[in-house]
């Protein structure tokens, strides 16, 4: 029904537009195409890119949001102060907004949501976002006191998060299924394996937003289909298209905007830092002067990606470019192999999840690291099962890659027991004090001290940031073209005439 | 009589629970846990230990396993440790797709690999049955998810006939049919080839035997030899291999699903293994390997009631 | 139509077996040489000669990382055949095993064992139960033989137990027992060397088979981990590429039907030379 009512609409607009014959309605219905289906609709209890695809922004919202750019603005509180010794946090909420059930949004509502997320039996999968939180007061209903038992400067842009968002203590138990929100879209229906509808909340608080009447996301998992829904009709566009082979023939195509975009995803080939030879920094540096990043982005992303020198991505606040520290440069890394005693190579094996652009990268780092006598065997891992008991909690590995998605996740080479098996006292004091830090200038200083750390000591290699794709009719406007965070947001797409 | 039924029946039950007790075992074996995996890279031990304990998946294997099979016999699944919903229903949803994609796919293979099986019988040793020997072999040889690739390759990315993929969904039938063509052709035709043989030497088989050239000799034209008497007798071992073929077809499908996109039960199953989610693939694979058990066993009755001489030796 | 169990025919007595012997000879001295010798390295990455058509870089183009297909494709060759010959001799050894020894011990349990075992392990979708054992052990080429030999047990058990229980009952099997000979001697020395021929042949069928099914399990990246080639892999990653590079999809596909089809041709050929009487039918 959707499909063909949209195709028809469609054709009316182009031939009414070509014979300039009066004004056709615009059009306010939205089909996007998304790679992956969720497994639910609840961000605040399980990871998946998918859930804050659909509901970041759109179905759920929290006290605060990220515009763009990756700033965080008002959303749900308007307003916002730090006490002077950052540990209490006055958060004045937004009056008039309602969820979609009708039960009103106040501090009550705050306390709930937080609070459940920091519950000891929470299964929010950022539970340690919540972990400062000492309590929270509710002096009225406008007003919500947060009090931390630390200093934690990335608090409140923590609170932009999907995990963050507010629920209904009502209906939460029920979000996974039908999600309940304040945001501009409300939750119809969804059929599982094929697609979520969304229609507006006529009730929103923003008047005059969302412009559309209704968005429908459709789950398609193959590219090649992805990209003949495209050509068909049956979808407006696609949101993260994950075959950039078959985005070049897009962007030259005028009924499209094909956009690469930034994202927080990080393709980083990890080793295992307790094991001979990669405790030796020379020998991690060397493996990095080996590779040729954008040649990499060439055949695991036909070129479309940001080569990046630390663990950073270039839409996190703060981002330095460390990409000169380790260029490409296979005689350096031959001398560097030499000064660790290992002039003859060695050998080694690489663990690899299954997924496509991850393949290429590890065969393009296998032959790159052979020129200089390292000989990787590549291990296929079945990724996420068999990824995550191996290498991520079992550390049983000696190389591998994966794509770190999470904006602002460069406190993980301080955590003690994380696959890279890291430890530096002086990165771990670093990363504590740029998370107490709450003045925003100071505390992006701290993170670049932090990214040339890693930059130079490379732990892991920093190979590429994975672009954001997205093929939209040249029609729509509103969407965001660069991704700080997990999200398709549409609140304030529209279809121009 | 109900002696050999009972018997017969008995092995059914058994061969099933075998199957659930290996099915069990092998899944508890897997490495790799669903609730780390939901919850991501970023998630600390302890919240995983906490979702671990709400999924169940804490409680001693053999208390697992009974749970499982009381349920079956309620028709309570369980719930996916994935999705959170009922088991069954979501095995309903791919089946609605599955099933008539099997359909369409055994209809394709009937109508082209029968009519050429008895076409090529007919023309025995002559040149027309040598061609349809050549064509079946290359039928069998050819990899159903192969032909998929090029069927896309020729009629979507060449001809833009069909969409490359995707499942519309059955509230528009047309569209859904549609989307169900490429699949059933790319499934249906190497079973095709499978049929032309096997309808060809059921037909040889049974023409060589005496009733028929006791028609012969009485007279009656060839051809109507062939249709009212071989042909006829002839498709009991060809219904019996298309029966086969369906409860094969349903899980054997995944390649294709894969291939073309398609939110079918073999997928579910690929998906619900890399999830880790072993409420939902137990019951999937269950239901895999019970449908041939009862296939198999409804075809051991049919030829114990056709067969009378098979009813003595039990 | 006819009755007459002969007629003249246009190949020659056994056109099967030939055309089948030279098809997989061919395929098998491709696979072998692959050993020693390809056009170009499978493996090495030439980004600036991605995505060539046939004849303009090499016979059968090159993938989107620069590598010679058909380099690739004879490489492929090797691990397809090498996993699936390891597959069925493992089904074959077990099987055989199995089914000779339900047939020497006929009507006691062993038999309903046995027979219960083949029942059980049939009613798996190979496929499913391929993709529980990947994931169990990890994939490779050790997780794809012993995936596909796992469904050549039940066959070749059924099989030989099929064609060894006529052996058992014909006169000098029953004297031998009856002069005390043990089964197992029996076994070995009369009914192993009756069934060889059926079995060569079912096990030149099933090759066949181990191969699609090889392919299949690589395609879903369960088999042979990168950079080794193997034809189903190919495949996976060519269907990205179906507008730019389609040989990338066509070659590999051929390659395994064409191996496909040489085996079953020699199977069919093989038993029309060594068991005439079902000929007739097939």
């Amino acid at each position: 029904m959707f499909g063909s009512s949209l195709k028809l609409r469609m054709m009316m607009m182009m031939v009414s537009t070509m014979a300039c014959l009066g004004s056709a309605v615009a059009k306010d219905t939205l089909t996007l195409g998304l790679p992956v289906e969720p497994t639910g609709l609840d961000p605040t209890i399980s990871a998946p890119v998918a859930i804050r695809e659909v509901t970041w922004g759109n179905v759920f919202e929290g006290l605060v949001t990220l515009d763009e750019e990756g700033e965080v603005q008002p959303l749900l509180a308007t307003a916002w102060d730090v006490s002077e010794d950052g540990l209490t946090y006055t958060f004045r909420l937004r009056d008039g907004v309602r969820f979609h059930n009708g039960t009103p949004f106040d501090s009550s509502i705050v306390k709930f949501s937080l609070d459940r997320a920091r519950a000891e039996d929470s299964t929010n999968a950022q539970k340690q976002f919540f972990e400062p939180i000492a309590s929270i007061d509710t002096p009225d209903p406008l007003t919500a006191v947060v009090h931390l038992k630390q200093p934690t400067g990335l608090f409140v842009y923590h609170l932009a998060w999907g995990d963050a968002v507010m629920v209904d203590p009502a209906t939460v138990d029920a979000n996974r299924t039908e999600p309940v929100g304040t945001g501009p879209f409300k939750f119809k229906s969804w059929q599982r394996g094929i697609r979520v509808e969304l229609v507006r909340n006529d009730d929103y608080w923003d008047a005059g937003v969302p412009r559309l009447a209704a968005v429908t996301f459709r789950f398609i998992d193959d590219a090649q289909a992805q990209a003949s829904a495209l050509r068909a009709g049956d979808v407006d566009g696609v949101y993260r298209f994950t075959a950039p082979e078959l985005f070049d023939a897009f962007q030259k195509d005028d009924r499209f905007n094909a956009v690469a975009g930034l994202s927080p995803a990080k393709i980083v080939a990890g080793m295992n830092n307790a094991r001979a030879p990669f405790d030796q920094p020379k020998v991690r540096q060397a493996m990095m002067s080996a590779i040729d990043r954008q040649a990499v982005i060439d055949a695991a992303y036909s070129g479309h990606g940001v080569p990046i020198g630390s663990h950073y991505a270039p839409t996190d606040p703060g981002y330095v470019d460390l990409t000169d520290v380790w260029p490409y440069d296979p005689d350096k890394a031959r001398a560097l192999l030499q000064e660790a005693g290992h002039a003859d190579g060695f050998k080694a094996s690489m663990k690899c999840p299954q997924m496509s652009y991850v393949m290429r990268t590890c065969e393009m780092v296998q032959a790159f690291l052979a020129e200089v006598g390292i000989q990787l065997k590549i291990e296929t891992s079945e990724f996420p099962a068999k990824w995550i008991e191996d290498v991520f909690i079992g550390h049983n590995f000696e190389v591998t890659a994966v794509n770190h998605a999470e904006p602002m996740d460069i406190d993980i080479y301080s955590r003690p027991n994380y696959y890279f098996q890291y430890k530096n006292p002086q990165f771990n004091a670093l990363i504590a004090q740029a998370g107490a830090t709450v003045d925003e200038d100071e505390r992006n200083a701290l993170y670049a001290k932090a990214q040339e750390i890693l930059a130079e000591q490379v732990p892991a290699l920093y190979i590429f940031g994975m672009p954001q794709l997205s093929i939209l009719d040249a029609r729509l406007k509103g969407m965001w073209e660069n991704a700080p965070i997990s999200e398709a947001y549409v609140r304030d797409a529209y279809w121009e005439d | 009589m109900p002696a050999i039924l009972l018997r017969r029946l008995a092995y059914f039950v058994a061969t099933l629970l075998v199957a659930s007790l290996v099915i069990f075992v092998v899944l508890d074996l897997l490495p790799g846990n669903a609730a780390a995996i939901l919850l991501g890279t970023s998630a600390r031990p302890d919240t995983i230990a906490a979702l671990q304990q709400q999924l169940g998946l804490d409680q001693p294997a053999w208390w697992r396993y009974l749970s499982w099979i009381r349920g079956l016999f309620t028709g309570d699944l369980g719930r996916s440790l994935t999705y959170g919903v009922p088991v069954s229903g979501l095995m309903a949803e791919r089946l609605v797709v599955t099933i008539p994609l099997a359909l369409l796919a055994l209809l394709v293979a009937v109508g082209a690999g029968v009519p050429m099986g008895v076409w090529a019988a007919a023309r025995w040793r002559k040149l027309p049955d040598h061609a349809a020997s050549v064509v079946a072999q290359m039928g069998i040889a050819i990899p159903d998810f192969w032909l998929g690739i090029l069927l896309i390759l020729f009629f979507s990315t060449g001809l833009n006939w069909f969409s490359a993929g995707g499942f519309p969904g059955w509230g528009q039938p047309l569209a859904a049919l549609k989307a169900l063509v490429l699949p059933a052709l790319a499934l249906g035709l190497p079973q095709a080839a499978i049929l032309v043989r096997v309808t060809r030497a059921s037909v040889l088989d049974v023409a060589s035997q005496d009733f028929v050239r006791t028609a012969e000799a009485k007279g009656l034209p060839a051809r109507q030899v062939l249709w009212r008497h071989t042909v006829r007798n002839a498709l009991l071992p060809v219904v019996t291999i298309v029966g086969l073929q369906f409860s094969f077809l349903i899980a054997g499908a995944v390649l294709v699903e894969n291939v073309f996109d398609l939110p079918g039960i073999g997928l579910l199953a690929y998906q619900a293994l890399s999830q880790r989610d072993l409420v939902t693939i137990r019951s999937v694979t269950l239901f895999f390997a019970g449908l041939v058990i009862i296939v198999n066993f409804l075809v051991d009755l049919s030829y114990l009631w056709l067969d009378p001489r098979l009813r003595a030796r039990g | 139509m006819t009755t007459q169990p002969r007629r003249r025919r246009f190949f020659g007595p056994f056109p099967r077996l030939y055309l089948g012997a030279a098809i997989t000879l061919a395929v098998v001295a491709l696979a072998i040489v692959s050993r020693f010798w390809t056009p170009h390295s499978p493996t090495r990455l030439r980004v600036p000669l991605r995505l060539k058509p046939p004849l303009e870089a090499g016979l059968a183009g090159t993938d989107a990382f620069g590598r010679d297909i058909f380099s690739q494709l004879m490489m492929g060759a090797w691990n397809s055949l090498s996993i699936a010959v390891l597959a069925v001799v493992l089904g074959v050894v077990v099987g055989v095993a199995l089914g000779t020894l339900a047939a020497a011990w006929r009507g006691r349990w062993v038999e309903e064992v046995v027979m219960r075992f083949c029942d059980v392990v049939f009613s798996f979708p190979a496929l499913i139960s391929a993709i529980m054992i990947a994931a169990l052990v990890g994939s490779g080429a050790a997780t794809a033989i012993v995936a596909i030999g796992l469904f050549n047990v039940p066959v070749f058990a059924r099989v030989a137990n099929g064609m060894a229980q006529p052996v058992w009952e014909q006169a000098y099997c029953l004297a031998a027992r009856a002069a005390g000979k043990g089964r197992l001697r029996i076994t070995l020395d009369h009914v192993l060397p009756n069934i060889a021929g059926g079995i060569t042949v079912q096990a030149t069928i099933q090759t066949g088979l181990a191969i699609l099914v090889e392919a299949g399990l690589s395609f879903l990246g369960l088999s042979l981990a990168p950079p080794a080639p193997s034809w189903g892999r190919m495949l996976s990653d060519a269907q990205t590429y179906l507008g730019q590079a389609p040989w990338m999809a066509i070659a590999p596909g051929l390659a395994v039907a064409i191996a496909v089809l040489g085996f079953n041709l020699l199977g069919d050929g093989l038993r029309d030379k060594l068991d005439p009487g079902s000929e007739a039918r097939a």
